[in-house]
Formats: C-alpha cells, structure tokens, sequence
C-alpha cells in the first residue's frame, strides 16, 4: 500500500474487502481537508465507490485489488476509484447498486463511470472553493 | 503508516421502551459496519414489539448500504418503524438527497416518535 497525500495527492492499492471501504474513506478525508475541499461529500462518494467495487466487482473467492487516487488541478480535485475485477455487472437482486451510483453522480460535480472485463473505474470530480 | 488504525466502527444497542424497541447507533455505518445495524432493526426480532425506533442522532456517517437496511426495515414494519435524525448531520442530509426522509416517519426526537407511534397505533 502507497499513501501519499502531503500535497492533496493520494495513491492508495486496497484489497477488495468490506474493511476498505471506511479505510478508502479517511484517506480521502484527508486530502479532501488538506486540499480545502468540503471532505464530508467526497468521502461520501469514495464510500459508495469503493463498496461498489467490494461487492460487484470480484468473483467468489478471488481476491481483488482497488485503487483509490486523488489529484488536485486548478480548483478540482479529481478523485478515481478503480478495481481490477470483471466489470460491471448488473444484478436482478442487488444490494444497492443503483442507490451508490446515483448519490456519486448527486455528490460530484461531474462522475463517469468506464467498465470492461479488466474492471471498473469510476471517476470523479469536486470543486475546490476559492480561498476566502 | 497503519492505515486501519482510526477506523472508529459501530456500536448499536436496543433499549426496551414501553413495548417499543428503541434501537440507538453510535459511530460510523458503512459496508464494513452494516451488519450491526441490519441484525439490531432486523424485521424478524421485533415481530412481537409494538415498533421499532432507530435512533440515529449518534451516527457520523452512513452511507447507501446503512440507508438500504433502514429502508427495508422500514418496509417490513409498515407504520411501526421511525428514525430519529440529527438536524443538519451528514445522516440527514444522506436521507434528503437520495428521496428518503419524505417518505419515512422521522423525527429530531425519540420521545416524540413515541408519542407519534402510540397515536398511529391508536389510530383506527
């Protein structure tokens, strides 16, 4: 695991288990607060991603990996959570996927989503206010 | 750097109140926590109870998966089950931008929830 965050930036490798999520969720809190960017929405979003990634994206029994990363540009922190697992899924009885996905698309300011069968990153973008 | 080392999790107990059940959370909900909370509201344990009432004013944050087994909760009980919220905490807010709190009985207090569940369940 790499954590670095001394300037905003965060490049942190998960496993893909329930404990990461909360772990996924303090780092960002702190670039968020270092960067100056209101952190309660955006660790609410990485929340929803990295739980996401947790129950969607790996088969039974195999162990994943995901990837939060956090860049700080002109006013925006951009912040990306990626798995290396099958890619989206969609599931007839799924705990909330659709819920997790909308609240990251209500939270960002703009949030994509890019899946294949090497896995799923979703990316997203916050505002930054100016200094008052 | 240990990164699990802050990580403050959740404590849920359940309280008897006057035949209700009044279930309060403290700490943090999320996908690593959740379980908690889903076996304290779990529909099945409080069949005999006269409602159920989850305190959350405790709770710093939740997200989709601690929403999920509220509403649930919530469903199963239809009218025995209501939540009270901190006004202004992230949990609030959480049940106000994804549609929920317009459509579940909530309140900023757990005397008054029971005060308005007796009356529902006075109610012919």
């Amino acid at each position: 695991m790499a954590l670095e965050n001394d300037r905003g930036v965060l490049d942190l490798e998960l496993p893909g288990v329930r404990a990461s999520v909360p772990t996924a969720r303090r780092a960002i809190e702190r670039v968020a607060l270092d960067a100056g960017a209101e952190p309660d929405d955006i660790a609410l979003a990485v929340s929803e991603a990295v739980a996401n990634a947790v129950l969607h994206a790996f088969e039974p029994g195999t162990r994943g990996t995901i990837r939060v990363t956090a860049r700080r540009k002109a006013g925006i922190l951009n912040v990306c959570v990626a798995d290396d697992g099958r890619g989206m899924t969609p599931k007839a009885h799924s705990s909330g996927l659709g819920v997790g996905l909308g609240l990251i698309t209500r939270l960002a300011r703009d949030a994509s989503i890019r899946s294949s069968a090497q896995g799923t990153v979703v990316s997203m973008r916050f505002e930054i206010p100016a200094a008052a | 750097m240990s990164a699990n080392s802050d990580i403050p999790g959740v404590e849920v107990r359940i309280e008897e109140r006057n035949g209700l059940a009044l279930v309060i959370a403290r700490g943090e909900i999320d996908l690593a926590t959740v379980d908690e909370l889903a076996l304290a509201v779990d529909p099945t344990r409080h069949q005999s109870s006269r409602g159920v009432i989850a305190d959350l004013r405790s709770v710093s944050f939740m997200d989709s998966s601690g929403l999920a087994v509220i509403m649930r909760a919530a469903a199963a009980l239809d009218g025995r089950f209501s939540v009270v919220l901190k006004p202004g905490s992230a949990v609030e807010r959480l049940f106000s931008i994804t549609g929920v709190l317009d459509g579940m009985l909530t309140f900023s207090d757990p005397d008054e929830a029971e005060s308005v569940m007796r009356e529902i369940e006075r109610a012919p």
